[in-house]
């Protein structure tokens, strides 16, 4: 049973039912939440640990979650700065993740099916500054509109566009020229 | 008039070429898994939550009880015998206590007195 955004909401807002209705929220949203943390921090493991911390602050914050903004652009919010937070403190760790893509990709039980053009992609997206990453892998992993983007991150719509643009312009260079 | 699209296309080739790709992959059965654990966090959080609440409340009864025995030792102990005291004073320690409290009078009188000379 697929329950609607609202529908979660009244439920977890039940007494009782809280658990319930959160068992619903991760199942709908875990494999977004997981695939937008892990092309932030590459490592298998690594976004595994995010994701479980994002759904923790998810499940805490839940119960004072303003219904003004969508719920799945304030766990993007959640996703986003946790992921952030991973690669701020994890800087050589997650430089070495990125490196290992193309190492991993001979071995049979890789979790890095790519090829080399789409290891030197994350690479690229690697050298971006955080918000920047975080503003191009919204935009061109998961296609969110700018407005939506604008409410994870906060941000002008403008400000946004211009920023995805530079980060598109940086990348594609990036593709290009670098060995 | 080129469209917005194709005009990414021209200016973004290569990046509008990988980008139905990403090649991370997760292990298998990966996403149920993932759901456990998440759903065990949560029930770990929840009896974190009740741990600390009963430890609160247990702190928090132990002080009531601290501040009562404290009250009841030290607050309590009083040279003045205490209201419900008289009636297990003999009649000569009655007339002594009282005699005691008409000199109190007495000497405040006095100095009264005194102060409006």
């Amino acid at each position: 049973m697929n329950l609607d955004d609202q529908d979660i909401l009244s439920l977890f807002f039940t007494k009782g039912k809280e658990q319930i209705a959160f068992g619903h929220l991760a199942k709908k949203y875990q494999e977004r939440v997981y695939w937008h943390i892990r092309k932030m921090v590459i490592n298998q493991e690594d976004a595994n640990d995010v994701t479980q911390n994002t759904f923790i602050k998810i499940w805490k914050g839940l119960p004072n979650f303003k219904q003004d903004s969508n719920l799945f652009t304030w766990m993007y919010r959640i996703a986003t700065n946790e992921s952030l937070n991973f690669i701020k403190s994890n800087k050589k760790r997650v430089a070495q993740s990125i490196d290992e893509l193309q190492i991993e990709n001979k071995s049979e039980e890789s979790l890095f099916t790519g090829d080399e053009i789409e290891a030197k992609l994350y690479k690229a997206i690697g050298t971006l500054p955080n918000k920047q990453k975080a503003v191009f892998n919204l935009k061109y992993f998961e296609e969110l509109k700018y407005t939506e983007i604008a409410e994870v991150l906060g941000g002008t719509v403008g400000s946004l566009k211009a920023s995805y643009h530079h980060a598109q312009k940086k990348i594609e260079a990036f593709l290009i020229n670098k060995d | 008039m080129k469209t917005n699209n194709e005009h990414i296309k021209n200016k973004f080739p290569t990046l509008e070429k990988l980008k139905k790709q990403n090649g991370l992959k997760t292990p298998d059965g990966y996403f149920d898994s993932l759901h456990y654990s998440i759903m065990n966090q949560i029930n770990e959080t929840k009896k974190t939550n009740y741990i600390s609440f009963y430890k609160v409340f247990g702190y928090a009864a132990s002080v009531v009880i601290l501040a009562g025995i404290f009250s009841i030792f030290f607050l309590g102990e009083n040279d003045q015998p205490q209201l419900g005291e008289f009636g297990k004073l003999t009649v000569s320690e009655y007339y002594e206590e009282f005699s005691e409290a008409d000199l109190e009078i007495n000497e405040s009188l006095q100095f009264d007195e005194m102060a409006m000379n």
